[in-house]
């Protein structure tokens, strides 16, 4: 819910007037709020103070009367007629008497702990106690004590007659200990005397202290009260803030628990003074020093005495006052009512005087539009004579206004015209109703029109008795008119000459209400026809929706602009053709109505010249977008017109906007430019293309992409030249394709070339075995038909020794040509790797450095491990014989490699998506020739010279690679040397679960 | 006496053969091609027959399987020089379809007599 407020609440003097009513009454409520809470509060103070006080002196009377009783009852048993004999003789029937009457007399008064007697040597002699269960008895002689050196013997032995004296308030000691629990103690004794008046003993009283305690908290009257008693040093007695009371009998306590500990200001001023009261921040004490004895009673009562203090503690003093929040919330719920109730008579104020200032404004601004009317306005009295006329009028009539007001029509206009206004002034008279007339009046030879109403004045319904006439100037209206009707023949003449076909149409609802001879023409209806159709039936029913809606959005639209935007569209001719058309709408308004104005242009062979250079667009366009060529125009000044955008996402070449207006040298570098500005130079001077230019193209991130160029000159209308057309075929592809042929071709020639050698040495080696058989057998029988020391033994030793290196030999090319039996087995390429290195250890010069990276990965194969070791071992002694200068750094890396298209493509032995295992060893040698490379695997060939290798080691790892489908390929740089890559097919998971199978059930 | 056929197109290696066999204590006969091995197997019974794979006329591998066939007791000893089928080289295609034992060109008499009589023992 909101509250709304006056509008007069806004304005700024309605709030300091509030502000000047309310802000003096409200101080004077703050200020009565203030006044009776501070008098409640001292009058609550003030009981307080008094309660307290009143409290005390009850108290200290309590306290004095428990005391006087006790003295009374020492007395009594003090002069007990057989204390004497008592205390001579314990066991007598007078101390069984004496004994007898102080049991009654405990019992009665249960206060006294115990009542006894002392002989003049400080022995107890009788003794009674008192306990709250077991009530008075009397205590076993053997349990009596010795009391001379407690301090109470001394100071009774020395009072005179009737003296009483009063121990100091402490706790009870038995045995040389403090009794527990503890047991507060008042001892009152005095002297004993026999009949002849000497001292024979000493009778004693132990007073319960506790009583005197449980006194004092009795009847609390004031609430929050704490009462505490304190001896003459201040020590507590009972009421400790911490309970530590008896402080002076515990030895090392004294300091912290006396009064003056806990509030040491008030203290001095506590034992200053007999008693008083007074207020601190710790609260309100009330105290009182209170003398135990009678001042008759004895000798020292005057230096005996206790101190009685009351307090009420700050806090609790707080919460007795009166609330302070009832106070405030009084004076603000006052302050609000004051505060609404003066906004309210401000508001009543500020509108009143808002509405007097608004009534004199308005007659104010009514007599400014009197005065700056140009009507002319004017009051008359019946008979003619002017009343008031405004500045208008008195302009008209040249004279000012105080020269009219008095004056007659008769005084001031032609004849003719009074005799006119005077009859007019009579027929309003005489209906009491106004009149509308109009007047054409010839002032300075200038034709003047005017209009003028005149009507009666009358405060009530009779006889009117003023008149009042408003003429106003409509001659600049006639001449408009005038004009007008010219410009409507004018514009009659334009919509029926029109070339554009033109509708008139209302606006409303949409009928058509003219439309001219063209309009007949584009529709082939007759302009009657045409008349009384809405206007979306001039469409064909698929443009009709679009019509409407653009209509109406033009609609909202025209309120801003006067014309409209051009739209296309067409219209249905009678004969069935669309006829395309540019149609132009405006709404306005005539002879009261709203009216579209619309123009309709017959645009068809516009359209068919436009759709017919669209079509010759897109085809350029799709020709020079699709060919995989530059093709560009330049101006004669070697500025780019024209470019295609082929290139731009392959090569990051420059787009056409990037292009446009550039010349070469913005481009290109310079060298570039140069050449292709020599060659548009030539076309253009010569007028002749140039053909298949083989030419590079260089793109702005460097690439340089070959191309074949052809040039043309540009020809205008007038067969001048005016530029170069060039168009740059992309040979990219084209060249990578014949490097890739080539390539591919020498490595199938290559590799045929050793499968050829292979099969050859192949069926040599198998003549060469048939041949060594016979050899080796028969040197071998010889040997042994012959005695073993011959010369003939040791010469055929050599034969048998020669026969079987070229037995070696033949193994050799056996497995070079992969007709040598392997032992495949599934195992991990990495062991055999190492072990071989392991192995090679000691066959490689120390010179060499040799570095192993060994990528982990599933590295299974089938292989011939041997065969596998061979391969490395060859390999790497190849490659630390290629290193001849330091440093040499011989390297065996092993990793996974799968194969794509491109890799597939090029090695014929390797298939694409299988993983393969690749081994390749890197030397840091001189590097091969690309001729030696080619040869590297034939067999026999060496560049060890003579002697020194027989030229099959690399032949042997390629037969052994080609006979586990692997692949071998070399990449040489001369002077930086020779990686060598042995492929090997790696086992799928599943190919090696099969072989583990199958080896399980052939019982390996 | 044991009685060993000798099959093999190098008369040099025939001769080495069945000097050695002979020396040894067993009875040779020889035959240069697979036809006259043929010839021999009808007229005489032989506990062994040596021969080689790669052979005109007759491949040895095809006398195996005649062997194997006609003659189920007698003991093969397969022997080549080289060469291969496929992957398998052509001994081991020999042992494959039933010689009992392969000895490869050129050898040392110790181990071609050491095989000839496991042959014989077993």
């Amino acid at each position: 819910m909101s509250i709304i407020l006056p509008k007069e609440l806004k304005h700024p003097r309605v709030l300091l007037q509030s502000a000047l009513i309310f802000l003096p009454l409200m101080a004077v409520v703050v200020l009565m709020s203030l006044h009776v809470y501070r008098s409640e509060q001292s009058r609550n103070m003030k009981e307080i103070r008094e309660a307290a006080q009143k409290n005390m002196i009850d108290k200290q009377q309590c306290l004095t009367k428990k005391i006087e009783d006790t003295i009374q009852d020492l007395h009594f048993i003090a002069s007990l007629p057989e204390a004497p004999n008592a205390l001579e003789n314990p066991r007598g029937t007078a101390a069984e008497r004496v004994n007898k009457t102080l049991i009654s007399l405990s019992n009665a008064k249960t206060i006294y702990d115990q009542l006894r007697y002392l002989d003049t040597s400080g022995k107890e002699v009788l003794r009674i106690n008192y306990d709250s269960l077991k009530g008075a008895y009397p205590v076993a002689e053997s349990q009596l004590q010795e009391k001379k050196h407690r301090y109470y013997f001394p100071a009774a032995q020395q009072l005179e007659a009737n003296d009483v004296y009063i121990s100091p308030f402490d706790l009870n000691i038995e045995h040389q200990e403090i009794e527990w629990p503890h047991k507060p103690t008042l001892r009152f004794a005095r002297s004993v005397f026999d009949r002849y008046g000497e001292k024979c003993g000493i009778a004693v009283i132990n007073f319960r202290g506790q009583l005197l305690f449980d006194t004092l908290g009795l009847h609390r009257t004031v609430r929050h009260e704490k009462l505490m008693l304190l001896n003459d040093e201040g020590f507590y007695l009972t009421g400790a803030p911490d309970e530590n009371n008896w402080g002076f009998m515990f030895p090392g306590t004294e300091k912290a628990t006396t009064f003056a500990a806990h509030f040491s200001d008030e203290w001095t001023r506590i034992s200053d003074t007999a008693e008083g009261q007074f207020h601190t921040k710790s609260g309100l004490f009330t105290f009182k020093k209170i003398y135990p004895l009678p001042s008759n009673s004895s000798t020292g009562s005057n230096n005996f005495y206790w101190y009685m203090v009351s307090l009420v503690p700050e806090n609790r003093l707080m919460t007795i006052v009166p609330a302070k929040l009832d106070y405030i919330t009084l004076t603000i719920l006052t302050g609000l009512i004051l505060f609404t109730g003066t906004l309210a008579l401000t508001t009543r104020i500020e509108r009143s005087r808002q509405s007097r200032k608004d009534l004199e404004k308005l007659a104010a601004e009514i007599q400014a539009f009197y005065d700056h009317s140009p009507t002319l306005i004017a009051i008359f009295s019946p008979d003619g004579e002017y009343l008031m006329v405004n500045k208008a009028t008195s302009e008209f009539l040249g004279m000012p206004a105080e020269e009219i007001v008095g004056k007659s029509f008769a005084d001031l206009l032609l004849p003719e015209l009074v005799k006119v206004f005077m009859e007019r002034t009579g027929k309003v008279i005489e209906t009491n109703t106004p009149i509308t007339v109009r007047d054409h009046i010839t002032i300075s030879n200038r034709a003047r029109y005017f209009h003028s109403v005149i009507f009666p004045i009358s405060s009530e319904n009779s006889r009117p008795s003023m008149l009042g006439a408003s003429s106003v100037d409509i001659t600049e209206q006639i001449l408009y008119q005038n004009v007008l009707k010219e410009n409507e023949a004018r514009f009659r003449s334009l919509f029926e000459e029109s070339p554009d076909a033109i509708f008139l149409a209302d606006a409303s609802s949409g009928i058509i209400t003219r439309a001219n001879e063209k309009a007949s023409t584009l529709t082939g209806l007759t302009r009657d026809e045409l008349a009384g159709k809405h206007f979306t039936s001039l469409h064909p029913e698929d443009q009709q929706e679009i019509i409407v809606k653009s209509f109406r959005e033009n609609e909202t639209e025209s309120r801003k602009s006067v014309t409209s935007i051009p739209m296309e569209s067409f219209v249905q001719h009678k004969d069935g053709r669309k006829i395309p058309v540019e149609i132009i709408s405006h709404k306005m308004r005539l002879d009261n109505r709203d009216i579209i104005y619309s123009i309709f242009r017959d645009i068809t062979i516009r359209k068919k010249t436009e759709s017919e250079l669209q079509e010759k667009t897109i085809m350029l366009e799709t020709v020079t977008e699709s060919v995989p060529a530059y093709i560009y125009m330049k101006n004669r000044d070697l500025r780019y017109t024209f470019t295609n955008r082929y290139g731009l996402e392959q090569h990051d070449h420059l787009s056409p906007e990037q292009l446009t207006g550039k010349n070469d040298y913005d481009i290109f570098p310079e060298a570039i430019a140069n050449h292709y500005r020599s060659t548009d130079k030539t076309v253009m001077e010569t007028g002749q293309p140039l053909m298949n230019m083989e030419e590079e193209v260089v793109l702005p991130n460097g690439t340089c992409v070959p191309v074949l160029t052809n040039k043309f000159p540009l020809f205008n209308k007038q067969g001048e030249i005016e530029g170069v057309i060039g168009i740059s075929m992309d040979r990219s592809e084209q060249k990578t394709a014949e490097e890739r042929n080539r390539k591919l071709e020498n490595q199938l020639r290559n590799s045929h070339k050793l499968e050829t050698l292979g099969t050859l040495s192949g069926g040599i080696a198998h003549d060469f075995n048939n041949i060594l058989t016979p050899i080796i057998g028969f040197t071998e029988i010889a040997i042994d038909t012959l005695p073993p020391d011959s010369d003939t033994v040791q010469d055929l030793q050599v034969v048998l020794k020669a026969a079987k290196r070229a037995k070696k030999l033949v193994q050799q090319i056996l497995t070079f040509s992969r007709q040598e039996p392997q032992n495949l087995l599934a195992q991990q390429l990495q062991p055999l790797i190492r072990e071989s290195m392991d192995f090679l250890r000691h066959s490689i010069p120390s010179t060499v450095r040799t570095e192993q990276i060994i990528e982990e990965f599933d590295d299974t194969v089938m292989c011939d491990a041997f065969q596998v070791q061979q391969v490395v071992m060859n390999l790497c002694t190849n490659a630390s014989q290629a290193m001849e200068t330091e440093p040499k750094t011989l390297t065996v890396e092993l990793g996974k490699i799968t194969i794509d298209s491109l890799m597939a493509a090029s090695h014929k032995n390797l298939k694409e998506n299988q993983s393969y295992a690749r081994i390749t060893v890197h030397d840091t040698g001189k590097g091969m020739e690309k001729e030696e490379i080619d040869r590297m695997f034939d067999p026999f060939y060496t560049t060890k010279g003579v002697g020194k290798g027989t030229g099959l080691g690399l032949s042997v790892v390629y037969g052994i690679v080609r006979g586990h489908d692997g692949e071998i390929t070399v990449e040489s740089t001369q002077g930086q040397g020779t990686s060598v890559s042995v492929f090997l097919p790696l086992m799928t998971k599943q190919q090696q679960q099969k072989t583990d199978s199958n080896e399980t059930d052939s019982g390996h | 006496m044991k009685q060993i056929l000798v099959i093999d197109d190098e008369p040099d290696i025939l001769k080495l053969i069945s000097k050695i066999l002979e020396k040894a204590g067993y009875r040779v006969m020889t035959a240069e091609n697979g036809r006259l091995a043929d010839k021999l197997f009808n007229e005489h019974p032989f506990d062994l027959v040596i021969t080689d794979i790669i052979m005109p006329q007759k491949e040895g591998l095809e006398i195996i399987l005649q062997l194997r066939e006609n003659s189920p007791d007698t003991k093969i000893l397969a022997i080549s020089g080289g060469g291969k089928i496929e992957r398998a080289g052509y001994l081991d295609a020999a042992r494959a379809i039933g010689a009992h034992a392969i000895v490869k060109k050129p050898f040392e008499i110790s181990h071609l007599l050491d095989k000839v009589e496991q042959l014989l023992n077993s």
